[in-house]
């Protein structure tokens, strides 16, 4: 039976300078907008791939020190597996029975999965007495849901063509990719995140499984910095447990009362540092006082 | 018979309510669905057996002073290197590219009644269902976090009507020749079979649920 932990409402305000947060798969790697205003946008997807990444790297700096810290360490058997990743077999997983599959990965316990959406349809895995009953952990909501990240003004993405003096075609020897190189001149981003632990029991997520994902955030991009995105800093990775499992207070009073405002400059017009912005470091008392406890998880200490 | 409403507005940047005729490459519905409405409310509130929630309405919202009058669609895609990839990509490495349309920059005030729904030995389980409600709502509490649609679209705000900030948009008027109702025959404990309704319309930002 999982241990007991309260909701959670997390907010991280992330700067990019002359990077790429996200690209758009469906429009040559754009750094991702909304159409209506020309905010920046970074999905979901994208920032829980690179907390996936950081957990399967095991002899990574970050997973090593992660997992040496008592806060993090696990019960015998559970382990930080990832299912969301290329190498994984099916239908290895799929023969694993509830008890097996929570214990094996970290975030099929922390985001969910929905890996019998697709087994379901596979006629042979669902005959059988009681079969259906048995594969109910291949469905599950995660106890922990990112929500879009927006950049609080429009951002201006610049594009360069890049060359390569030693080309990449067959039968070339130098290669160019024209206006390839697309990043964000500058954007600070809001992305929230929720943590619900009525899920918990379904999917066998512990307060550790927890911990480890507050130790990853501030390393997310950090430690997986590229070419294209050599500068996502998250400035601030702000925490609020609330006083319940349920709740305390209302999400959006947290989050209103930590997202950037721009103060230099048109609201609707790209900034170019952060300096234009007004960006709050603590929560207001009122609200404060409706939560167990608050944190910058980027100057947490971890023993 | 005595009426239990309730009422809560959401919004978001990024919304889903997807129409079962686009397959994998899902697209929205310009509106939520009647599921959909009732999902967002249950995820405050529900009963196991007593009381179930009704869409009866939804207003679809804009901010005050805006023009309103139209709804943003979006483009999503997203990259899937997970085990469920067909062989062929899981074989050499390639990534499943999710390819979406949903809605941007919502609001909508979902209005329901809670009613009776088979038997419980509680007194009033409808009147139970509509306090809980109202007093989760108003303590930010829940029992799932609300999302639009799919559950990564979380809601920028989920509470009490703002009406110093958002208003009905009048200007919007639509028709949507098929739309889903919800998957169950009942709102509550009721068996698979999906039910749709024909030439749905949304008058003046108010889209009304036949019963």
């Amino acid at each position: 039976m999982p241990e007991f932990f309260n909701r959670g409402t997390g907010l991280l305000i992330i700067e990019v300078r002359c990077s790429n947060p996200n690209g758009d798969p469906d429009q040559e790697s754009e750094p991702r907008t909304l159409s209506t205003d020309g905010r920046g946008l970074i999905s979901p997807v994208s920032f829980k791939r690179k907390l996936r990444d950081l957990v399967e790297d095991a002899d990574g700096p970050v997973a090593r020190k992660a997992f040496n810290l008592s806060a993090i360490t696990l019960a015998d058997g559970v382990s930080y597996r990832i299912l969301e990743s290329r190498g994984r077999d099916r239908e290895s997983i799929g023969k694993l029975n509830p008890d097996a599959f929570k214990a094996a990965f970290w975030d099929a316990r922390v985001f969910g999965n929905t890996f019998l959406e697709s087994m379901k349809d596979d006629g042979k895995d669902t005959k059988g007495k009681g079969k259906k009953d048995s594969r109910d952990h291949f469905i599950s909501t995660g106890v922990v849901q990112f929500g879009p990240g927006l950049s609080v003004a429009p951002v201006e993405i610049e594009r360069l063509t890049t060359t390569n003096k030693s080309g990449v075609e067959d039968g070339k020897d130098r290669g160019m990719a024209p206006l390839a190189w697309r990043v964000v001149q500058h954007g600070v981003y809001a992305m929230p995140f929720f943590v619900n632990p009525m899920a918990a029991r379904k999917t066998g997520c512990s307060p550790h499984d927890i911990e480890l994902l507050k130790f990853l955030i501030p390393h997310a991009y950090r430690a997986t910095a590229s070419a294209i995105r050599p500068f996502v800093e998250i400035r601030h990775a702000w925490f609020a447990e609330h006083g319940d499992p349920l709740g305390s207070c209302p999400d959006y009073l947290i989050i209103d009362a930590l997202t950037p405002r721009k103060v230099g400059g048109r609201a609707d017009a790209p900034s170019r540092s952060i300096e234009e912005y007004q960006v709050p470091d603590a929560l207001p008392d009122g609200v404060r006082s409706r939560v167990k406890s608050f944190e910058d998880l980027c100057l947490k200490s971890w023993a | 018979m005595s009426s239990y409403p309730i009422s809560i507005e959401v919004s978001g940047p990024l919304a889903m309510f997807a129409r079962p005729d686009t397959g994998v490459t899902p697209t929205s519905y310009p509106v939520p669905t009647w599921s959909a409405a009732k999902g967002i409310l249950e995820s405050i509130a529900a009963l196991e057996r007593g009381a179930a929630i009704h869409p009866i309405r939804i207003e679809i919202c804009r901010r005050k002073g805006e023009a309103g009058g139209e709804v943003h669609f979006q483009k999503y895609a997203t990259n899937y290197g997970g085990p469920l990839r067909k062989r062929g990509q899981f074989n050499s490495g390639s990534s499943f590219q999710f390819f979406a349309t949903v809605l941007a920059d919502v609001c909508y005030r979902i209005h329901a009644e809670v009613r009776r729904s088979g038997s419980s030995p509680d007194r009033n389980p409808p009147h139970h269902l509509q306090e809980l409600f109202n007093r989760r709502l108003a303590q930010g509490r829940c029992h799932q976090t609300p999302a639009l649609g799919w559950k990564e679209f979380t809601c920028s705000y989920w509470g009490a009507f703002r009406e110093s900030e958002y208003e009905v948009d009048t200007a919007l008027d639509l028709l949507v020749p098929s739309m889903l109702v919800g998957m169950w025959s009942n709102a509550s404990h009721g068996k698979y079979q999906p039910r749709f309704a024909q030439n749905v319309s949304v008058e003046r930002g108010v889209l009304s649920f036949a019963e």
